[in-house]
């Protein structure tokens, strides 16, 4: 099968790309970002997914498949980037109906659901997406997610995943909990502990294959491993938890070893955001290989990021 | 599972993670019940945790979440009287405009100030279990009707324990 990957470069889209070739697909990649070293059975074309070079992808390959990376982390979003995963998301659903795609794997992200304290604990496909007006950096995110569960009633003919994915941590040291973690010195706001929910790069990006094999249809959540405190994330990570005053935060952040985290970011370290996988689990049979811990010292020992 | 309140509330947040309270939503509460798991709810909600200690021995207003959830789960309802709550923390008042500086709905004061309990005996009663039959339907009557009934028993436990209670 022919699969489009886009956002390919990317940490999580090389894995996925890598896995796809495994199983004898052949990879079409789309990213701005070069992937030098691409194995045999992957090709990347370097260019904006807005731009006619990646519709001329779509017209000259016919390939069956998409997988959609649409996830900006929001720790380094830059201005003009706010509107960059809806305006992509749109573009590649054009290209699928004009070119025929019958299969379609958009993945979100699962902070979608925002943290706030009235949220239940275990969320659900069918909840609405809260809390954005704190976090304004996410609005982009549950914007592309929600306009790619249109592609359902909207594009009926081909089978449309969205996957709403858990924090994702691994040996490549890249992602939005790995920024967090990066440092010796890691801040969370003082009085509270909220869960975290994360799992191995690699089962993120088995977890996508799987979906792919499968022929979703419909949103699911995926996540791995039962969520930890951040305290012990942090502790079993060997750094050390600066526990600040949620007034002093905003003051401390990208000073005195901390790292810079937009101010939104400080919901998610008050409340867990923890998702319910049990509809992506009960159909696809998907199971995590890696636990909590294992993931934990799997980003302990990896390499330095690039 | 406690009140969303304590989510929002720093130190209390964190003891909630930590003792693995998660918040009283009616999410939850449908979550367990369909799990099979035993749950515990108190259906007067704060309202119960306000009342004085002159007051301890009465019921304030029940909800009514918990009689729909036990029809639509199927599942049946003990009732339970608690008896020495009142004693463990002898409220005098509660100050209100404190809580809502604090982002809590009151502050208890007792006689030694601190709302920190007291070592007292508690002592609990269980009722015969009771099978609320309906299809999950009802209207707000009928299921008050529920409510009422449930409460009564309850309050029926918590009379015939005040005796026993006095003696321990």
């Amino acid at each position: 099968m022919k699969v489009v990957v886009t956002g390919i470069a990317g940490r999580l889209g090389r894995l996925i790309a890598l896995e796809l070739a495994a199983e004898g697909h052949t990879v079409l990649g789309v990213d701005k970002r070069p992937w030098p070293e691409a194995p045999a059975g992957v090709s990347v074309v370097e260019t904006d997914l807005r731009k006619r070079p990646a519709e001329d992808l779509f017209r000259t390959e016919r390939p069956e498949a998409l997988v959609h990376l649409s996830t900006v982390t929001h720790l380094h979003v830059a201005e003009a980037d706010h509107r960059m995963s809806l305006g992509s998301t749109k573009a590649v659903m054009d290209y699928c109906d004009r070119y025929a795609v019958t299969r379609a794997i958009f993945v979100g992200r699962h902070t979608y659901y925002g943290a706030t304290a009235e949220s239940p604990l275990y969320h659900t496909e069918d909840e609405p997406p809260m809390a954005n007006e704190e976090f304004p950096e996410l609005a982009d995110l549950v914007a592309a997610d929600l306009y790619a569960g249109s592609a359902l009633w909207r594009y009926p003919r081909m089978d449309t995943a969205v996957l709403r994915l858990c924090y994702t941590l691994g040996p490549s040291r890249h992602g939005t909990l790995a920024e967090y973690l990066r440092g010796p010195k890691v801040p969370t706001v003082m009085g509270f502990d909220p869960l975290f929910q994360f799992m191995h790069e690699q089962d993120a990006a088995r977890a996508v294959v799987v979906a792919l094999s499968h022929s979703l249809r419909g949103v699911y959540n995926v996540a791995g491993p039962t969520p930890l405190p951040v305290s012990t994330l942090i502790q079993e990570t060997g750094r050390e938890q600066i526990a600040v005053p949620e007034a002093l935060l905003p003051l401390l952040l990208g000073r005195l070893g901390l790292p810079r985290l937009p101010r939104g970011a400080i919901s998610h370290l008050k409340h867990p955001i923890v998702i319910d996988t049990q509809a992506f689990r009960t159909r696809t049979g998907f199971t995590h290989r890696f636990d909590e811990y294992d993931t934990l010292q799997a980003f302990c020992e990896g390499g330095s990021p690039d | 599972m406690a009140d969303t309140f304590i989510n929002a509330v720093p130190f209390l947040s964190e003891w909630a993670t930590r003792v693995g309270q998660i918040s009283g939503l009616p999410q939850h509460a449908r979550r367990l019940l369909e799990d099979e798991r035993l749950l515990m709810v108190f259906p007067e909600g704060t309202r119960g945790t306000a009342k004085l200690y002159k007051e301890r021995h009465s019921l304030v207003r029940f909800g009514t979440g918990f009689v729909r959830l036990a029809i639509e789960t199927r599942s049946p309802i003990v009732p339970t009287a608690v008896l020495g709550g009142g004693e463990a923390v002898p409220t005098v008042k509660n100050l209100y405009r404190l809580g809502k500086l604090f982002g809590m709905p009151y502050v208890p004061i007792t006689p030694y100030l601190l709302a920190v309990p007291l070592p007292v005996h508690i002592l609990i009663r269980f009722g015969e279990p009771i099978y609320l039959d309906g299809t999950g339907q009802e209207n707000d009557k009928q299921v008050h009707e529920m409510v009422e009934f449930v409460k009564a028993r309850i309050y029926a436990l918590i009379e015939q324990g005040k005796q026993r209670y006095a003696r321990l």
